[in-house]
């Protein structure tokens, strides 16, 4: 137990060593790190079903931690919900955002709900339910990270198109984690250990973690000004908000992302100088919490899910591959007109950037995670592989889509449109 | 304007600071001790990268009041600069002391009191 904690978090803190930030000077390099998957890989290596430096019963005497590691990335997510920050976003991010929650639940739990039941072999939609929670929730949004897509350069219509599909991003995350947190409390668990739909149930969930979440932030803010300007004791209350959010969540049956995140959203809408304080000090955390559990998904995931898990892997890809970015490129230039009058650089038609709308969000592997945590089984382990595969697979593609239309733009010297005409590179662009 | 005279006892006091709490107590400070500045927003490295590759924190990443610093710069006599740096080390704590220097000034223009 004690070695595996050290050997996670060494290969936490090499990752966010000044060593490995010069390594994420590459572009490419950093577009596959941010989303986690080498780190990942390292895991999976380390792990029971590889070489087995880790073996897999320590890992649930580690929950406690990795229950930190939950609650850390929910704040994070929700602190992003700030009124002036989203009042703020652009009118196309907004309207990018719902439609991509709208189309990526329809969508992917519509493929998960066709696929689960024939790969599980189980025809009660209970007992895959999460599983299309999971893959229809989680599939909304996409990673956040553009630097690898973009060369080198800037322009106006570059730079906005970039903010863009980041905003995007951000703003689908949390709708991510909303749609993944309702949807997994619909099923209920009963005394007998059966599963079981309870809306009535759900409701009731949905509402104390609503609750919870309030209470926290307030106290979190009370216990805050309590702490005044003494660092040890802010450092105190900074996990102790973080532990609770997750804790508590989890102990009541409630999801500790969802919780996590209600409890960012309310101490980001709450005023106050330490909170800003606090704000910083989950933000710092950001790389080296993410290494953290990308090295735990791929010491979790079972890899063995057969020709039906791949159908599904398949099947995730290719959806993402054909909707995402046509839908981004589609919404996010659908507001030409208003632009012209704005004064505003228009959108391209085309650019690799759009590509990042395929690349799938850091966030479905957390979810997974938990879901692996909170209810332990082979089912969601695999789960857990199928996400981490797709995610993978969609990450290569957009990332030698991009750099192959920037190779061939420049081969036919036709600029990217999202770039200003720029000197041959040549091996360097 | 012509150029005033080199002086050896001008400086260029500058100042690195990443927390906002020190930053208030700074330029009350430096109101008191009767040293003018200027102000610049700044964010360091660490602060780049984060924002270069966000992962769970994309929008927030990009706000200077969660990720920035300040940067003050005076050119003031040497005299004053020394009772910023003796209000530094009085009154705030060693880990959370900006990071702060001078540098001798040649030539100056436009200076001020």
């Amino acid at each position: 137990m004690f070695l595996a904690i050290v050997a996670v978090l060494g290969i936490g803190l090499a990752a966010t060593s000044k060593p490995a930030y010069r390594l994420r000077r590459n572009r490419a390099i950093a577009g596959l790190l941010a989303t986690g998957y080498p780190a990942m890989a390292i895991g999976f290596l380390l792990g029971p079903r590889a070489i087995g430096v880790i073996p897999d019963e320590p890992l649930q005497d580690a929950m406690p931690i990795a229950m930190i590691g939950l609650g850390w990335i929910g704040v994070m997510v929700g602190l992003q919900l700030r009124r002036d920050l989203i009042s703020a976003l652009p009118r196309e991010v907004r309207r990018l955002t719902i439609a991509d929650a709208i189309a990526s639940s329809a969508v992917f739990g519509g493929l998960a709900a066709l696929l689960l039941p024939v790969w599980t072999g189980q025809p009660d939609p209970a007992t895959w339910w999460l599983g299309v929670a999971l893959i229809g929730g989680g599939s909304i949004g996409w990673s956040m990270e553009t630097r690898s897509l973009r060369r080198t350069g800037t322009s106006p219509a570059g730079d906005r198109l970039s903010l863009a599909v980041r905003a995007g991003g951000a703003v689908g995350g949390i709708s991510a984690i909303l749609v993944f947190g309702v949807a997994s409390d619909l099923v209920v668990r009963d005394a007998s250990g059966g599963q079981g739909f309870d809306l009535l149930a759900a409701a009731i969930t949905i509402a104390i973690t609503i609750v919870l979440a309030v209470a926290l932030g307030i106290f979190g803010r009370y216990f805050l000004d309590v702490a005044g300007r003494q660092r040890e004791h802010q450092l105190v209350v900074f996990i102790g908000i973080v532990v609770f959010a997750a804790g508590v969540a989890t102990e009541m049956g409630l999801s500790p992302l969802m919780g996590a995140m209600l409890t960012g959203v309310v101490i980001a809408n709450l005023a106050g100088d330490r909170l800003r304080g606090f704000e910083r000090f989950i933000l710092k955390a950001e790389h080296t919490v993410a290494v953290l559990f990308s090295v735990l998904a791929g010491i979790l995931l079972d890899e063995r899910i057969g020709w039906g898990g791949l159908a599904i892997v398949a099947a995730i890809v290719l959806a993402r591959l054909a909707i995402k970015p046509a839908l981004a490129a589609a919404v996010l230039r659908s507001t030409r007109a208003e632009d012209d009058r704005r004064g505003l650089p228009p959108l391209p038609r085309a650019s690799a950037i759009y590509l990042g709308a395929a690349r799938q969000s850091p966030l479905i592997a957390a979810m997974a995670v938990g879901l692996v945590l909170t209810e332990p089984s082979i089912y969601h382990q695999r789960l857990l592989a199928i996400v981490v595969f797709a995610g993978m697979i969609c990450e290569i593609v957009a990332l030698t889509g991009g750099a192959n239309q920037r190779r061939r733009m420049l081969a036919r010297e036709q600029p990217d449109p999202a770039f200003p005409a720029e000197p041959n590179l040549g091996a360097s662009a | 304007m012509a150029d005033q005279p080199a002086t050896p006892d001008r400086v260029l006091l500058i100042m690195i600071i990443s927390s906002p709490n020190v930053l208030d107590d700074v330029l009350t400070a430096m109101l008191d001790i009767g040293v003018p500045g200027t102000v610049i927003e700044s964010k360091g490295i660490m602060a780049i990268m984060r924002e270069e590759m966000p992962v769970f924190g994309g929008l927030a990443s990009m706000l200077g009041a969660t990720t920035g610093s300040r940067i003050i710069l005076s050119a003031t006599t040497r005299a004053l600069a020394d009772e910023v740096f003796e209000f530094l080390e009085r009154e705030v704590k060693a880990k959370e002391r900006p990071l702060t220097f001078t540098v001798p000034v040649d030539k100056a223009a436009g200076l001020r009191g």
